[in-house]
């Protein structure tokens, strides 16, 4: 940075500042928290978007986790060609409302991938995910194209050293997780390490290198800045696809907010009826130093909408 | 004269081809629809379509072809006919378009009616080889997909990687394919190429059975191109610019049923000699063309062919050959396929499926289906899986091979049926939890239950697998897999368990689990 810049750069944080003081509370100018430190909001209620709205300015608002001129990205579980009321998908009502916060915080872009299962285009489509996004003022990126994949390598791993990421987890300034919480019919559940999985580009290499290992090692890659679980709908059984047969879907009305990723899956475990131990991945991803399953070591706000 | 109808015969033309090229590309409602009447209006294709798989005669589109061509001759060829287009397309790249020198050609009558009579057995004999390579709108749809849709695949990758740059992206068109089939389609590419700049439209007047057919419909169309020999000087001027070799200049006459009503010689003619005709013939030629012996040989070679076909594909197929002929090979085949013998007896390696296919499990096969199953498409289940909620290659097929079959109708449907192989699965071979086919299976066929350890293992139901293939994709053991579709050659219908659950049930808990 030299003279000029330094000079241009104070002038216009000087004038925001000012112009902030003028116009309203100025604490809210430098999106800090307003005294609030909890590491959890846990919300009861109707409407996914309602409940993000109190349980995000329980944390301190969206200013915490994105500052002015950020590039966000946001994964949300659009994995299946499905309609989102089979709850295989992140609700896209959710999923607008984020980005709406995003784009108010500030960030300059807000991106919205995953390497869907089925074709990326049709689920885009049929989850309602694509719409919801553009409508909230985000932009989607494709997921499905080996040319948006950049081998990258995962520092402290040893099963997954390697890994080919969508490049925006690596240039993007936010990272945040929003996944749906299912039952899963080989890891139990899966919700937020478990739908990092749509960043990278090969799944087979999971499903053949220990899976929950590798699901949770891919966290020391990135860990998400915010984690937003998604646990209105939750599917019981015949998961993660989900089919009118052998699956079953219980209204739990819950949502989970944590920059926490580990305590973000200890919760949604307990809230789909397991625990956190009986979930290998999770173990593994609290030995690793990623978060806390503990959720009595932490400062959790419970709220009902 | 005429030239303003050249100009909108090749605006025409040129938007055919566009709207082709749009429909095969662009997956959007208008231009799926473009492509559906334009695949329809195909002469050859939708002759089989409604002859034989029995589609209905709202779709025969040969009937319009057919009443433009004793109209107005071989219009078909200039203006709808995908390939005519592109040798129009060759012939004006070619740079000769102002010097470019043809000559009068023979008839050839017996060449091109012999080619297209042993296709035309072989299609009713039930092995359209012969005929799939030399179909022009299935030459197309291989042009398209392994030339245009590779090319289109790497101009766009390289497009996104340049709009990266300005933040704005983009998925590239995509392709996926063995490098066979598109090293086929480059040699008759080239061989097309060759055929065109040097003969001009060669190809329809000696190998293309469309052309054939077309040829006995325009013997003499209503209107026509006529000499008027009290103008002509005989420059040959005409002869020169005609790409198909159909005008005698010596004797002043144009043969008819193979001119594809370019409309060059008469834009070309320093002296309207040659001209637009309609209706009965002129007077000072009156007579002269029915005594016409080469005319007289030309009907009866063309009706004995037509016999000849018709009485060669039937002796087939009443001697027990036709449909399944020489079948030996088994591979999955689409929904609507019905079964291997009533599909290989009716596609013509057009590839439309193939480039259609949101997924890109539709695959030529090279043997897979036997030799007489060459250049078909098969789902390959190693590089990718039917998408459940997708009917696109029943809606697409021009013959009908794959037969149209309802979203509801399409997800009962039995293609093959899901196979387990235990040793092979990683549950068991690794001790660590998978999980991969079970996680994708639309059906609940196979889904996980548990194993020992605290793991899961997959368990198969086969009665209800619509063997879409989507478990073998998944699965993560090097081929071969762990979990495999087991074709039938014969589809069935898959059973279909009854709804666990209608609605979700309210479990609001009272307290925070946690």
């Amino acid at each position: 940075m030299n003279r000029r810049e330094f000079l241009q750069t104070f002038a216009r944080y000087s004038l925001a500042a000012g112009a902030g003081v003028l116009l309203g509370n100025p604490l809210r100018v430098f999106g800090q928290d307003t005294g609030t430190n909890y590491d959890m909001a846990a919300v009861m209620g109707d409407g996914p978007a309602d409940m993000f709205d109190v349980g995000i300015a329980a944390l301190g608002g969206m200013r915490r986790f994105v500052k002015r001129g950020q590039v966000v990205l946001i994964k949300p579980n659009a994995s299946w060609n499905v309609d989102p009321e089979r709850g295989a998908t992140t609700t896209p009502v959710l999923v607008q409302r984020i980005v709406e916060h995003c784009v108010e915080a500030g960030a300059s872009k807000v991106y919205v991938v995953d390497h869907t299962i089925d074709n990326w285009k049709l689920c885009f489509e049929t989850t309602r995910i694509e719409s919801a996004a553009k409508q909230g003022g985000g932009q989607i990126i494709p997921g499905s194209s080996k040319g948006y994949f950049q081998q990258a390598a995962v520092p402290r791993a040893k099963n997954l050293k390697s890994v080919m990421v969508h490049e925006m987890v690596l240039e993007a300034d936010v990272l945040i997780n929003v996944p749906i919480l299912k039952h899963h019919g080989s890891t139990t559940i899966t919700c937020a390490l478990k739908n990092l999985m749509g960043l990278v580009w090969d799944r087979w290499y999971y499903h053949a290198n220990d899976l929950h290992r590798c699901i949770a090692e891919f966290a020391l890659l990135r860990t998400p800045t915010l984690n937003v679980v998604d646990a209105h709908t939750v599917m019981m059984s015949g998961g993660p696809r989900g089919s009118s047969y052998r699956s079953s879907l219980k209204v739990k009305k819950m949502q989970i907010i944590s920059p926490d990723i580990v305590a973000a899956d200890a919760a949604a475990a307990a809230t789909w009826g397991t625990d956190a131990d009986s979930v290998r991945y999770i173990q593994i991803a609290d030995e690793l130093g990623l978060g806390t399953k503990n959720l009595d070591s932490l400062n959790i706000k419970r709220m009902r909408v | 004269m005429y030239r303003t109808a050249k100009i909108v015969k090749i605006c025409v033309a040129a938007a055919v081809l566009i709207m082709f090229y749009l429909g095969l590309s662009v997956s959007a409602p208008v231009y799926d629809t473009l492509l559906d009447y334009l695949t329809r209006l195909q002469l050859l294709p939708a002759l089989i379509n409604t002859l034989l798989s029995g589609a209905g005669w709202l779709s025969a589109g040969f009937i319009p072809v057919a009443l433009l061509t004793l109209l107005a001759g071989r219009l078909y060829c200039s203006v709808l006919c995908p390939l005519g287009i592109i040798q129009d397309v060759i012939i004006f790249l070619s740079g000769k378009k102002r010097h470019r020198r043809y000559r009068q050609s023979p008839p050839a009558v017996l060449l091109h009616t012999g080619i297209a009579v042993v296709s035309v057995i072989g299609l009713l004999a039930g092995i359209p080889i012969l005929f799939g390579l030399l179909e022009p709108y299935a030459f197309w749809g291989r042009l398209y997909r392994d030339i245009a849709m590779p090319l289109g695949a790497g101009i766009s990758t390289a497009a996104v990687e340049v709009m990266k740059e300005f933040e704005i992206f983009w998925a590239p068109l995509p392709f996926r394919g063995d490098i066979g089939a598109v090293l086929l389609t480059l040699l008759s590419a080239v061989l097309l190429v060759f055929l065109t700049y040097r003969y001009g439209r060669w190809y329809c007047n000696r190998l293309c059975p469309a052309g054939a057919a077309l040829r006995l419909l325009s013997l003499r169309p209503v209107l026509r191109m006529e000499f008027n020999t009290e103008l002509c000087t005989q420059c040959g001027v005409c002869a020169h610019v005609c790409p198909a070799g159909c005008i005698d200049v010596a004797s002043q006459t144009v043969d008819h049923n193979r001119c594809i009503m370019c409309l060059e010689c008469t834009d070309r003619c320093p002296f309207n000699a040659i001209d637009l005709a309609a209706g009965r013939r002129r007077k000072y030629d009156a007579g002269s063309v029915r005594l016409d012996p080469r005319r007289r040989k030309a009907v009866m070679i063309a009706l004995g062919s037509v016999g000849a076909a018709v009485l060669g594909g039937l002796g087939f197929r009443l001697g027990g050959r036709g449909e399944g002929a020489g079948k030996t090979g088994r591979a999955a085949l689409p929904p609507g396929a019905r079964s291997t013998a009533r599909y290989t007896s009716r596609c013509i390696s057009c590839h439309t499926c193939v480039s259609a296919c949101p997924t890109h499990v539709l695959q030529p096969a090279f043997f897979a289906l036997g030799v007489s199953g060459f250049l078909q498409p098969v789902m390959d289940y190693g590089t990718s899986y039917c998408e459940w909620e997708c009917n696109r290659c029943s809606q697409i097929c021009p013959t009908g091979a794959i037969e149209p079959v309802s979203i509801p109708e399409k997800k009962r449907i039995q293609l093959g049926t899901v196979k387990f192989i235990e040793d092979r699965c990683v549950v068991f071979k690794d001790g660590t939890d998978c999980g991969a086919c079970a996680e994708v299976c639309p059906t609940q066929a196979v889904r996980m239950i548990p194993y020992k350890y605290g793991l899961t293992q997959p368990y198969t139901e086969t009665e209800i697998c619509s063997g879409c293939g989507s478990c073998q994709y998944a699965c993560p053991v090097e081929e071969p897999k762990a979990i495999v579709v087991e074709p039938h050659a014969v589809h069935k219908v898959r059973s279909e368990r009854e709804p666990q659950q209608v609605s979700p049930e309210e479990d609001v808990p009272e307290e925070f689990p946690f």
